[in-house]
């Protein structure tokens, strides 16, 4: 899953290097564009085109009826109940290449999720780290965090022992991608920590053995399985968006931004959808 | 098998361990979001549409109780289904129902009636159907034949419409933007039962009612058919693609394009119609490239669309889209059919069918009612003559490909009729299927082994080709009785029957021979449409099919002959020499009798229609030659054509046949009995300029007929209400 990870991130990052320094607007547009586009290959190729315009063709062709029949009460019953059978026919062709879709969009949403979901600290900004450690076998007395020059420890840290879990409050002092470690004995387990304030991709947590938090967090490898550590969190700020003036939420606005594209482009590709 | 369950497992795995991804909730696409969002607004307009109807409603019925309250209130019957199959003929029907092979007709026919049905002069659809529409005959709706002349030219045009362009242009360098629409005027007088019907609350589904176009403004839905033209404004041209440089260009109803060849690619382009914005309106094209596959494919590229094309097989309809310019789009419908692929490339394409689903012209009323036919059960034929019969006529088409196109037009017809028999809970649902003239048209050689047409041609093996439609025919009759109740009243009709076509007239050179027609000096032979005719000379000339017109003074331009007394006198003359006529190749009668316009037509238009109709013997009709108004030397010709059969000949010797559930007390059955007949099931009282009665009254006499109520301008003079055909 880390190659994969490691992989995706990489494209990733190469996509969304051109727009790291100016408004975060710009790179959601651009990806949710070509992400509406490449979908519309993908639908069409994994979709039953003619079934899906038939479908929409009935639901179209009952929607006229109700206007030709209007003064028919009985025929506009029918007709209602038509336009829902329809409707789930549409729905029912929609869902084979929505299957299809489910996994590369997934991926997509998660990269955009890294960068637009939490930003970076910024210097003078604090955050709480957390380490939960595998099992009861770990004195969490013993566990040390390791700060590098530009990081310092805000407050000493608190222990949930019920929890198996450590947590500490970090200071930026100062810009840089860094990378923290927490040692126990002679192990040791790194987590990496962004302090800068252009659009880059935050890593909330690894853990090991957790394939959810592995997926959801694909810019760093994850904790490996031999480690007294089984996850690793920092609670980053979230991001505050704004898309042209409108405060909304990023998955909105890759919604309407890969939609319209999608809808912008279907005619010239012929797609039906 | 279990890769496919597993592909299935993959996904359904994905989906839940993504499921508890959080961006994942919301959103999984472009595709989806379309699809619930397109659901969500359909469902969501639909209701708000049903909703808006259902509030308005009850203002609705209160608002029609006071307008139309006499709606069904004297009704027999709630609903009227009728079922016409053009040109059915009576003596191969009741040949067919002796041989007990039309059951379904056998079964209505003991249930109710059968007869004859008297039908227009001259026998012809446009003409006989407009009869039946209005309850009057020519002399009332002024549709005489298909064309009619131009008094001031002597040239034809359409005598059921007329397309008129914008007068007003605006002009952009090569462009001239009409500032409105076209207007379609509809040329048939008088009013339909179905609007009379409409005026009193009763709902009507009109399908496929030849002379239909443009299509009436009335309470309920109409299909319009014959006359509606193709995307080139005519009736019907095909085209027919051909790396052939030595073919013979097709002489008519259709167009040749000679494509290059290079290898295993052809190019070439699709012909659209005049580019109505341009000043030149030059003809818009639609580029091409057919791609050789093999010997029995063919990939057609037309655009961005590819197009798998096999040989002898029809394609489904193909949207074609021409460019006019400013982002406007003239759309037509089309069906290839691949014939060769060597020596040489040879692709037949139907005439361009106007899109029902864009249409650029009204070819329904509502004029959303062809697209939501098209959404509902795909794309379908539009051109009033839609079975291509010049393209086998040519010799492009081969018989089975004619009857396959005819058929796949039949099943469109069929869906589309059900389904408006579905929708008519009550009041009209009226039809006409067409394939059952056509292919008579086509295949009546094959009935005669002396037919002239069979020369040269397979007979044999096609010559069950009209019984098997008869029976088809029955069978759809018979589908349609199981969804008609016998609180129905049921009808099966044809507007005329059908007789061989072996020898052809050509009644202007009759007319030349006999000193009554008179050509320019030095020609020999004319033109088409009289070009060639010196009318200063002529005293009367034959027009259309079965019309012949004097060339009377002060009505045609360059008339000659003196209204009145002259005009009687020749007129006389005419139909005394002709009626009798004799075919001197075998000494047959050729013309049973002529008739006189005059006498036979009633209505306000008589002086429009011909002076003389001329009345074929079976056998006879009109020449190729006669019929396009061109004039030689040659009065009687075999007809070679695969167009073997026809209908215009006197209108005594081709009845059509009607077969109801109910028990024809009338005598003598005409079509123009037929929409008083209506009416009078649903309780509406017959106007009185309708000349027909009730075939299924117990007394006609008597009844009760409503003030006059045909539009205006006409002016009908009430006259005694009588059958023309009696």
């Amino acid at each position: 899953m880390d190659i994969l990870n490691s992989l995706i991130s990489g494209i990733f990052n190469i996509v969304f290097q051109p727009f790291k320094n100016i408004d975060p607007v710009w790179g959601m547009l651009v990806v949710s564009f070509l992400t509406g586009i490449i979908m519309l290959f993908i639908f069409k190729a994994t979709s039953d085109q003619k079934g899906i315009k038939r479908a929409k063709n009935l639901v179209k062709g009952h929607f006229l009826a109700i206007r030709l029949y209007k003064d028919d009460i009985s025929l506009m019953f029918n007709t209602m109940s038509n336009i829902l059978a329809s409707n789930f026919l549409y729905m029912k062709k929609s869902m084979r290449p929505m299957l299809f879709l489910l996994v590369p969009v997934a991926f997509v949403l998660i990269q955009i999720g890294v960068r637009y979901e939490f930003r970076p600290l910024n210097v003078g900004e604090t955050a709480v780290v957390s380490l939960q450690a595998e099992g009861g076998n770990v004195r969490l007395s013993e566990v040390i965090l390791d700060l590098p020059q530009g990081l310092k420890l805000d407050m000493p840290p608190v222990r949930i022992d019920r929890l198996h879990e450590i947590s500490w409050r970090i200071l930026a002092e100062k810009a840089g991608d860094y990378e923290i470690s927490f040692k126990y004995g002679n192990q040791a387990v790194k987590k990496s920590l962004v302090v800068v304030e252009s659009l880059v991709p935050v890593t909330a947590a690894i853990a090991r053995d957790d394939i959810g938090t592995t997926i959801m967090n694909p810019s760093e490898s994850s904790i490996s399985d031999a480690s007294f550590a089984s996850l690793i969190s920092v609670v980053y700020p979230e991001r505050e968006f704004e898309a042209f003036g409108f405060s909304v939420h990023w998955l909105v606005a890759f919604f309407v931004f890969s939609l319209v594209a999608a809808f912008g482009f279907k005619g010239f590709l012929g797609v039906e959808v | 098998m279990t890769r496919y369950y597993g592909v299935i497992i993959f996904f359904l795995c994905a989906f839940f361990v993504l499921g508890d991804a959080q961006p994942a909730h919301a959103y999984i696409g472009p595709g989806a979001g379309f699809a619930f969002l397109t659901s969500f607004l359909m469902l969501f307009a639909s209701f708000f549409m049903a909703f808006f109807t259902l509030l308005t409603w009850p203002a609705r019925v209160f608002i029609r109780f006071f307008k139309r309250r006499k709606a069904f209130v004297d009704a027999k019957t709630d609903r009227v289904v009728i079922l016409g199959l053009d040109g059915l003929e009576p003596t191969i029907a009741e040949r067919l129902l002796q041989e007990g092979k039309l059951p379904n007709l056998q079964k209505l026919r003991q249930q109710g009636s059968y007869s004859h049905l008297q039908t227009s002069f001259p026998a012809l659809s446009p003409v006989a159907w407009s009869v039946f529409a209005t309850g009057v005959n020519a002399g009332g709706h002024k549709v005489f034949d298909f064309l009619s002349r131009q008094k001031q030219t002597y040239m034809p045009e359409l005598s059921s419409s007329k397309v008129v362009a914008a007068s007003r242009k605006l002009t952009i360098g090569k462009y001239e933007i009409p500032l409105g629409k076209p207007i379609v005027r509809f040329l048939r007088r008088s009013k339909s039962f179905w609007t009379i019907l409409g005026e009193h609350g009763i709902f009507s589904h009109v399908l496929r009612v030849p002379i239909t176009f443009p299509p009436e403004k009335f309470n309920g839905a109409m299909l319009s058919a014959m006359c509606a033209p193709d995307l080139w404004g005519t009736q019907g041209t095909f085209s027919f693609f051909t790396t052939d440089e030595s073919v013979d260009p097709i002489k008519e109803g259709g167009d040749t394009a000679i494509v290059k060849r290079n290898g295993d690619r052809v190019e070439g382009f699709i012909k659209g119609p005049e580019n109505s914005i341009t000043r030149e309106k030059e003809q818009m094209k639609l580029p091409f490239v057919a791609n050789i596959l093999n010997d029995d494919e063919v990939e057609l590229v037309l655009g961005k669309e590819k197009i798998l094309l096999k040989k002898n097989t029809y394609t489904e309809w193909v949207e074609l889209k021409f460019k006019a310019g400013f982002g406007i789009k003239v759309q037509g419908i089309v069906r290839f059919y691949l014939l060769d692929t060597k020596p040489h490339f040879r692709l037949y394409m139907t005439p361009i069918n106007i899109d029902p689903e864009a249409p650029a012209l009204p070819i329904s009323f509502p004029y959303f009612y062809s697209v939501y036919l098209a959404k509902l059960h795909g794309k379908y034929a539009t051109l009033g003559l839609a079975e291509d019969t010049w393209s086998l006529n040519e010799g492009v088409l081969s018989e089975d490909a004619f009857l396959e196109q005819a058929y796949l037009i039949h099943d469109e017809r069929e869906t589309q009729f059900f389904h408006a028999l579905e929708k008519t809970k009550k009041g009209l649902c009226a039809v006409v299927i067409d394939a059952t003239d056509r292919i008579q048209h086509m295949f009546f050689r094959t009935l005669e082994d002396d037919h002239p047409a069979n020369r040269g041609k397979e007979t044999e093996i096609y010559k069950n080709v009209i019984e098997d439609m008869y029976i088809k025919m029955d069978g759809l009759v018979g589908k349609t009785m199981e969804k008609v109740g016998k609180d129905d009243v049921f009808i099966v009709m044809s507007d005329h029957g059908f007789k061989s076509f072996k020898r052809g007239i050509n009644l202007n050179v009759w007319l030349k021979e006999n000193g009554y027609l008179t050509l320019k000096e030095g020609v020999t032979k004319t033109g088409e449409f009289f070009d060639g005719v010196d009318w200063a000379k002529t005293r009367a000339y034959a027009f259309g099919l079965a019309g012949i017109y004097l060339n009377v003074k002060d009505r045609e331009k360059s008339g000659v002959v003196e209204p009145g007394a002259e005009y009687e006198k020749l007129k006389a003359e005419l139909i005394e020499k002709l009626s009798g006529l004799k075919d001197p190749e075998n000494d047959e009668v050729a013309i049973t009798e002529m008739y006189d316009g005059h006498k036979i037509y009633k209505g306000p238009y008589v002086s429009e229609g011909p002076d003389i109709i001329s009345g074929y013997n079976a056998g006879y009709r009109i020449s190729w030659n006669g019929a396009t108004g061109v004039i030689d030397d040659v009065i009687f010709d075999d007809n070679t054509k695969a167009w073997s059969g026809d209908h215009c000949i006197d209108p005594k010797l081709v009845p059509g046949v009607i077969f109801a559930n109910r028990k024809i007390t009338g005598n003598k059955p005409g079509l123009v009995d037929m929409a008083p007949t209506v009416l009078s099931q649903f309780g509406v009282e017959r106007p009185a300029y309708m000349l027909g009665q009730d075939i299924f009254a117990d007394n006609t006499n008597g009844k009760k007929v409503v003030p006059e109520t045909q539009p205006k301008p006409e002016k009908i003079v009430q006259k005694e209400v009588t059958s023309i055909n009696e």
